[in-house]
């Protein structure tokens, strides 16, 4: 993995992003289980405003807690039930693998990926959820914080990281399944089984997972004029490109999408496909909708 | 512009046609492009090809061609020289011991100027400015030694290609009586080296002189080559008497200085020592008519030959005697010990040695004509044959230096501009604009 210095990077320009996505919330699809006071409805039942049931008073139960309304008209004691709203910490998982770097002239995917990363992080940070970062093959990390200037110190590790090699995300993802909420940013071109089989287990442990998948438009719509492709992470295949081969590309890509899709979705977590050149902030409003990439079932 | 060297001319356009040929024929595989969904694209055995011809490509052809045409150009030598005239002439003046000098330059006529150059000939072959021909024929002494044609047409081939560069084509004149003494054994081959005739104005002899000249001879009473030159009725004046009809004998270990005036002033002065040193014998003597065979007793020293010309020769081919320019005479030494007993000095033979060994300076003259078979020779007249040369045919054309170096500047500007695109093509092949 190699750092460059953030004025080799491409221009990406986050300011119109985040002034776009002033407002907008990202809800937690689970119940938070954090302490920390938030925005999130959380497990933990406390003494808020947000009446929700009654239930009857046992021993211990805070006297002051009690219905006394309740109590004169049924002689009969219940104490009040109310939600707690808590912090929903996200862990952003980016992936830097050599296949984000394309196309090669401008870097579509990995401009894409590090928008949709700093926007999913404001709006986190904007609810007042502490965030952090993972970047995969280099030792990048931001550990979760809800301090003000999280946003842009996310903004400037991102910056700094030139997309190479073919480091893992699976391993990532078992660091960060401490989180209760994982977003993944990435191709799905590395180790696509291996990341499902963790995220699978972040699911079975409470953990929301997101997948966001991004993808060039230039994979999905090859040029007239390219005649031999070649695998930037595997220099000894090359294939021809020719009429024929193009309809079969296109089918046996449409196909593999809608396969990781399918396993997404089944494990439990959202899968939300973006194409690199939809404005950012198009596609985060999309990804924290409430019904984007809905699962199975929910918990 | 013309061209030193024409077939290079050929040979960039050979070059050219076959890039023409490679440009359309060329079926490379194309560079690779870096795709990260390249392994669902099905494997195939089928070729991937290069792109058909795109007017971009044109481009790089016309660069190509550009490049070749440049380079083809500079190595072809060009001369952009103008010709300033048709036709030039080279005139040969013979002005030697043999031709009529004053017939010479009449015969030439009136040269025009940066039309003809003038070639003298006389002891060597010379370039003049063709106005001073007049003044140099009527001016100058008879040269004593004789000339040699051969040396003239060299100098004046030379000439001829040096007028070449300001001219489509040059003619060839001699003007000489060409006699016998003005041939010698390269004339035939040098004369070959001009492919086209020569106008031969043949001109009249100088007088020949009627009488051998006399003999001042300073020598003992009894000396023995008295009665040599008594036997071939040579008068004998005093050994003072001076004059170009005079030969000084002197017989003398050594000359004197009077003897030198006498050479300077345009006498012959033959040192004939009596006196020998050593002990040598051989079997013959050779001068230029005659030749004495017999035991004859030679001086060991030899003679040593330093600015002079031999001539004589003993058998073994030693010199026996030199003749060295002074002034406007010379001075001929002999080595050739003269028996004072005996009757060597009686004999024919020794008296024909004697006669060319008192012959004036220059040597024997022979000024009879040449034979008919050497003026054909010389003419060269034949069905087909041209009377002057094409320039182009004496000597390439000086090329341009200038006209290079511009020339290859801007092939090495073509093929720089050549790759710049071409990578720049390479390029937008592997990143295509996006949709």
């Amino acid at each position: 993995m190699a750092d460059r210095p953030a004025s080799a990077a491409p221009e990406v320009g986050y300011g119109p992003i985040l002034d776009a996505l002033r407002g907008v919330s990202w809800p937690a699809r689970l119940t938070s289980r954090g302490a920390t006071s938030g925005t999130h409805v959380s497990r933990l039942r406390g003494a808020s405003a947000e009446f929700t049931e009654y239930r009857a008073y046992r021993q211990g139960d805070d006297p002051r807690r009690l219905d006394w309304r309740l109590l004169a008209r049924t002689d009969r004691a219940f104490v009040r039930i109310t939600n707690e709203r808590s912090v929903h910490p996200t862990r952003l998982v980016l992936d830097a693998s050599a296949s984000m770097a394309f196309p090669s002239r401008d870097e579509g995917k990995w401009a894409a990926a590090r928008r949709l990363a700093v926007g999913l992080a404001a709006v986190a940070h904007a609810a007042g959820d502490p965030v952090g970062i993972v970047v995969s093959g280099t030792s990048r990390a931001l550990p979760l914080r809800a301090r003000r200037g999280v946003v842009a110190e996310l903004a400037t590790l991102v910056d700094a990281v030139a997309p190479a090699g073919d480091a893992p995300l699976a391993p990532l993802l078992r660091s960060a399944a401490r989180a209760p909420r994982i977003a993944i940013v990435t191709d799905l071109l590395g180790d696509a089984d291996a990341t499902i089989r963790e995220a699978g287990q972040a699911v079975a442990a409470g953990t929301d997972v997101l997948l966001v998948h991004v993808v060039a438009r230039q994979e999905l719509e090859l040029p007239a004029n390219a005649r031999l492709v070649t695998d930037p992470e595997d220099e000894a295949l090359r294939r021809p490109l020719g009429a024929g081969a193009r309809a079969a590309y296109r089918v046996a890509f449409d196909a593999w999408r809608q396969e990781m899709a399918r396993r997404w979705r089944g494990i439990g977590a959202r899968y939300v496909e973006v194409i690199d050149d939809e404005p950012a902030e198009h596609a985060i409003r999309r990804i924290v909708a409430p019904s984007a990439g809905a699962s199975d079932g929910r918990r | 512009m013309t061209f030193g060297l024409p077939f290079v001319l050929g040979i960039g356009l050979l070059a050219a046609a076959v890039t023409v040929a490679l440009h359309f024929l060329a079926r490379a595989e194309p560079a690779p492009w870096a795709l990260p969904t390249a392994r669902f694209v099905p494997a195939s055995r089928d070729r991937a090809v290069s792109r058909a011809i795109a007017p971009r490509d044109l481009l790089l052809l016309l660069l190509r061609l550009l490049a070749i045409a440049a380079l083809t150009l500079a190595f072809a030598r060009p001369a952009l020289a103008v010709r300033e005239r048709p036709v030039v002439t080279v005139v040969v003046a013979d002005l030697s011991r043999a031709a009529d000098r004053r017939a010479v330059a009449a015969a030439v006529g009136t040269a025009e100027p940066g039309s003809t150059r003038i070639v003298v000939l006389d002891t060597a072959a010379r370039t003049i400015p063709a106005e001073s021909l007049a003044a140099l024929a009527s001016a100058s002494a008879p040269v004593a030694r004789p000339a040699r044609l051969s040396a003239g047409l060299l100098r004046a081939r030379a000439e001829a290609v040096e007028a070449g560069r300001e001219a489509d084509s040059v003619r060839l004149v001699l003007v000489s009586p060409v006699t016998r003494e003005e041939v010698d054994a390269a004339l035939r081959d040098v004369r070959a080296l001009w492919p086209a005739t020569i106008e031969l104005r043949r001109v009249g002899l100088v007088e020949p002189p009627r009488a051998e000249p006399r003999v001042a001879l300073r020598a003992t009473a009894d000396d023995p080559l008295r009665a040599t030159l008594a036997l071939e009725g040579r008068p004998v004046v005093a050994a003072d008497v001076s004059g170009t009809a005079v030969v000084r004998l002197v017989r003398t270990a050594s000359v004197s200085s009077s003897d030198s005036a006498f050479a300077v002033a345009g006498g012959t002065v033959v040192h004939w020592p009596a006196a020998t040193e050593g002990a040598d014998t051989t079997g013959a003597l050779r001068t230029a008519r005659a030749v004495l065979v017999g035991l004859l007793p030679r001086d060991a020293r030899g003679v040593r030959l330093d600015a002079g010309r031999a001539t004589a020769h003993w058998v073994d081919g030693v010199p026996a005697a030199d003749e060295t320019t002074l002034g406007r005479g010379c001075l001929r030494r002999v080595a050739v010990p003269v028996p004072a007993v005996g009757d060597l000095v009686l004999r024919a033979a020794f008296r024909g040695v004697t006669r060319d060994l008192l012959a004036p300076c220059g040597g024997v003259r022979d000024l009879r004509p040449a034979p008919d078979s050497v003026v054909a020779m010389l003419e060269g007249a034949s069905p087909g044959r041209a009377a002057a040369v094409a320039a182009a045919d004496l000597a390439s054309p000086r090329s341009e230096p200038r006209l290079v170096r511009l020339l290859l500047a801007l092939a090495l500007l073509a093929l720089l501009v050549e790759w710049i695109f071409r990578r720049r093509l390479d390029q937008a092949d592997l990143a295509p604009v996006s949709a």
